[in-house]
């Protein structure tokens, strides 16, 4: 019945977001979003080393998506603009937590978010006028139990180049941004291996992973939202079998892979897992 | 209209019909379509296995979702079901969910609207408002894309490989569902069977 309607097109879609200018360090809207740049030193030296974070704050009932969005959603991303001479690291994301509606899981965040990356810059560094900035688009989709938006913006902060490296106003949070990502366990490690419908991961070197909580950063490796069967093994109390509904659509094993496991006692690990023979 | 499940449809999987499970997964490949009853806007009802001798495609369909609108907002999903509605394609889609318009659950006659403001080509929007026809083909997204060939599942999940809201990646895209319609349509077998859908969730 719908067919032979030869009316012409009259929906608007999603329309470009237009960006006025930006202003160093302030927070930019779009939607249900809003997102800023902040920098830990806002004095960087040659040869130094800082941090960079952006904070994605979704409004209330809002949320936003981890690296592995689980069965729908997109990841927030940031493609970032640095001087020459200046490298950003990678994106790293603080642990998710698991949205549910009905048969459809997805990971990701509630509210605020603050997403960091490591700041290299560089022994011959030299910011041209003393001053440079770090500019990042984040792209983000952010979802209600109702309805999904897209949105990205443009974000950035300034800093200058000095003998001595210097915290900026935003420090403290960038810390209590930093200490809040999953702790990576000096000498854990994770082997993967594929058993008909499931992942068998072996990990070692983590204490009380009983009914730990397992997220993979890999997307469509595991079924979201199935929980691990925990084994003990060995004596050591720090080696474990996690046994994990597959996805279905994995076909193999990346060749490596981020756990991220959230301890019955609200601690969170970052192990990197590597596929095993 | 009532949605009405009947047990026994000649030929086709009654067993995933009568349990109603949420499978939230793909079907296997080639397996049964699930049949359904379902009522059309204007309260018609259309039961998939009145059309086991034809090649169907269901698609997932939710207007107020930004994935949906990059495909119909330029009118490429339109041109898609018109193009293959030439060919002897039946084209359904498919609303799941509970009736609530703050989700984009409308009610019929607020589908008819957006099907004519959208020049929508398919044959019709079908509503399944107790969700059991979208968990049984394991519907997780707005689009999901199901290609069924007289009564057997030979193409479910995404539209394309590009998992974006802009309508500008569509020219740059792989077509799975025109994949597989081609496929079919030559007698031959689809290369890519099943693809993880992506979208907005199906508000159940």
């Amino acid at each position: 019945m719908f067919k032979n309607v030869s009316k012409l097109l009259s929906v608007g879609g999603i329309a470009a977001v237009c960006l006025s200018s930006v202003n160093a360090g302030e927070a930019v809207r779009d939607g249900k979003v809003e997102a800023e740049l902040m920098l830990k030193d806002t004095v960087l030296k040659a040869g130094g080393e800082s941090w960079v974070a952006v904070a994605v704050r979704a409004d209330a009932g809002w949320h936003t998506y981890w690296k592995n969005p689980g069965d729908m959603g997109v990841s927030t991303t940031v493609e970032w603009k640095a001087p020459e001479g200046v490298t950003i690291g990678e994106l790293q994301y603080p642990a998710p937590h698991m949205f549910t509606m009905s048969i459809v899981k997805s990971l990701g965040y509630e509210g605020t978010v603050t997403l960091l990356a490591k700041v290299n810059v560089a022994d011959d560094f030299v910011a041209e006028g003393g001053t440079a900035s770090i500019s990042g688009k984040v792209s983000w989709l952010v979802c209600s139990d109702e309805q999904c938006v897209p949105g990205d913006v443009q974000v950035v902060e300034d800093f200058s180049v000095a003998a001595e490296q210097k915290a900026g106003a935003k420090a403290e949070l960038i810390v209590k941004a930093m200490e809040a990502l999953p702790k990576v366990v000096e000498g854990a490690k994770a082997e993967m291996t594929l058993d008909g419908d499931n992942v068998v991961f072996k990990i070692m070197g983590v204490a009380d992973l009983a009914a730990a909580e397992l997220y993979v950063s890999a997307e469509s490796m595991l079924q979201t939202g199935e929980k691990p069967e925990w084994k003990q093994v060995g004596g050591d109390g720090k080696s474990w079998q996690a046994k994990v509904k597959k996805s279905p659509y994995l076909s193999a094993l990346p060749k490596d892979a981020e756990l991220v496991l959230r301890k019955s006692n609200g601690e969170e690990i970052l192990v990197a897992a590597a596929a095993g023979k | 209209m009532k949605t009405i499940f009947k047990n026994v449809l000649s030929g086709l999987s009654a067993s995933v019909l009568m349990a109603g499970v949420a499978v939230a997964a793909p079907l296997a490949n080639n397996s049964d379509a699930p049949d359904f009853k379902l009522p059309d806007t204007e309260g018609e009802t259309v039961t998939l296995s009145d059309y086991k001798d034809k090649v169907v495609v269901l698609e997932w369909v939710n207007f107020t979702c930004p994935f949906v609108q990059k495909h119909y907002s330029k009118g490429h999903m339109q041109k898609l079901q018109d193009a293959y509605d030439d060919k002897g394609v039946e084209w359904f889609l498919i609303n799941s969910g509970p009736e609530d318009a703050k989700k984009g659950s409308y009610n019929a006659a607020k589908f008819e609207e957006l099907a004519d403001e959208h020049s929508v080509e398919a044959e019709e929007i079908l509503l399944d408002r107790d969700g059991k026809v979208g968990k049984a083909y394991g519907a997780m997204t707005t689009p999901h894309m199901v290609v069924i060939n007289k009564g057997k599942v030979v193409y479910q999940g995404a539209i394309d490989d590009k998992k974006s809201t802009s309508a500008d990646d569509i020219a740059t895209s792989v077509n799975y569902v025109v994949k597989a319609l081609d496929a079919v349509l030559e007698g031959k077998e689809v290369a890519t069977p099943v693809t993880k859908g992506y979208g907005c969730g199906v508000k159940y």
